[in-house]
């Protein structure tokens, strides 16, 4: 884990020396992010093109914009948890303090957002690392794909940085007391 | 907030459409085992799986004999993922028949000797 955040901060580092590394940038992007592997994608590689046009606001001649860790790891955790298949986020631990603040608290859902999320935010990059929980019978391959496309879409979308790398761990499974977890809140589209 | 689908989410939403509409089909399944299903924000659907490389539907059908619909799905599907490829790589495409449900059974010939 601090290897791979140890490469980003490199590379970042590496991109704030020559601005104009566009290959950089494409070669590291089709690395970490699943959408632009293939020509299956070829509306998300289209799609995908929009928030270039916004990290190159993000620097501007006139001024510069930062953007804050918890402003990213907020959005990064409510689209995390927009997936059906994410029952919670955080590690154990964390979570048993977090249910226990919100009782004491009184905090809102919202304060809890970045509860599971860690990020690594540069001038124009940002790493995330995000600790689910999901229930007995989903798959954790589809589980953690949907969300890392979520994530990458509305963190692109919504702060103009480009995400470099997105790393789920999946903590913990939720098993239904009634039995089948799947079977009890269908989500049929 | 802007709830546009994803790539995947959207061409599974079409596959979906696509495989229903097939005369003989019942419906899609949820598979057994774990969970088929592509994964959105806001919802999933549900019966059909979409990775890079590949696409599998699972399918209820209601008719008999299963190859012609079989045949049929596949070739409504290959008809959304041509579309949605612009010649790119195209997925292989696996139907998977999880069950047939049958208002009766077809008779059973009595052999009398």
């Amino acid at each position: 884990m601090t290897e791979s955040t140890d490469t980003v901060t490199r590379e970042q580092q590496a991109l704030a020396e020559t601005p104009r590394s566009n290959e950089a940038a494409g070669t590291l992007g089709s690395e970490t992010r699943p959408a632009s592997q293939t020509g299956l994608r070829g509306t998300a590689v289209a799609r995908a093109s929009s928030p270039v046009h916004a990290h190159a606001q993000l620097q501007s001649d006139r001024g510069s914009t930062r953007i804050a860790d918890g402003v990213v790891s907020k959005i990064a955790g409510l689209a995390a948890r927009e997936i059906p298949g994410v029952q919670s986020m955080g590690r154990g631990l964390s979570r048993t303090l977090g249910a226990f603040r919100q009782k004491v608290t009184r905090a809102s859902d919202e304060d809890l957002a970045t509860q599971g999320v860690s990020v690594e935010v540069g001038e124009r990059q940002a790493a995330i690392d995000i600790d689910i929980v999901t229930m007995y019978g989903q798959s954790i391959v589809e589980v953690s794909r949907a969300v890392r496309e979520n994530v990458i879409e509305r963190v692109e979308g919504m702060t103009g940085l480009e995400v470099t790398e997105v790393n789920i761990s999946v903590d913990d499974l939720f098993v239904d007391a009634d039995g089948d977890a799947g079977q009890a809140a269908p989500r049929v589209q | 907030m802007s709830r546009a689908l994803t790539p995947r989410a959207h061409l599974a939403t079409e596959v979906a459409e696509a495989v229903i509409r097939v005369p003989g089909v019942e419906g899609l399944s949820r598979g057994s085992g774990q969970e088929a299903a592509v994964q959105y924000a806001g919802g999933k659907v549900l019966g059909v799986q979409i990775t890079d490389q590949h696409i599998a539907v699972h399918v209820l059908l209601n008719r008999l004999p299963l190859p012609p619909i079989v045949a049929m799905v596949r070739s409504r599907i290959d008809e959304v993922v041509v579309r949605h490829t612009d010649g790119g790589a195209v997925p292989t495409i696996d139907v998977l028949v999880e069950g047939v449900e049958l208002d009766h059974l077809p008779r059973r010939r009595e052999v009398v000797l």
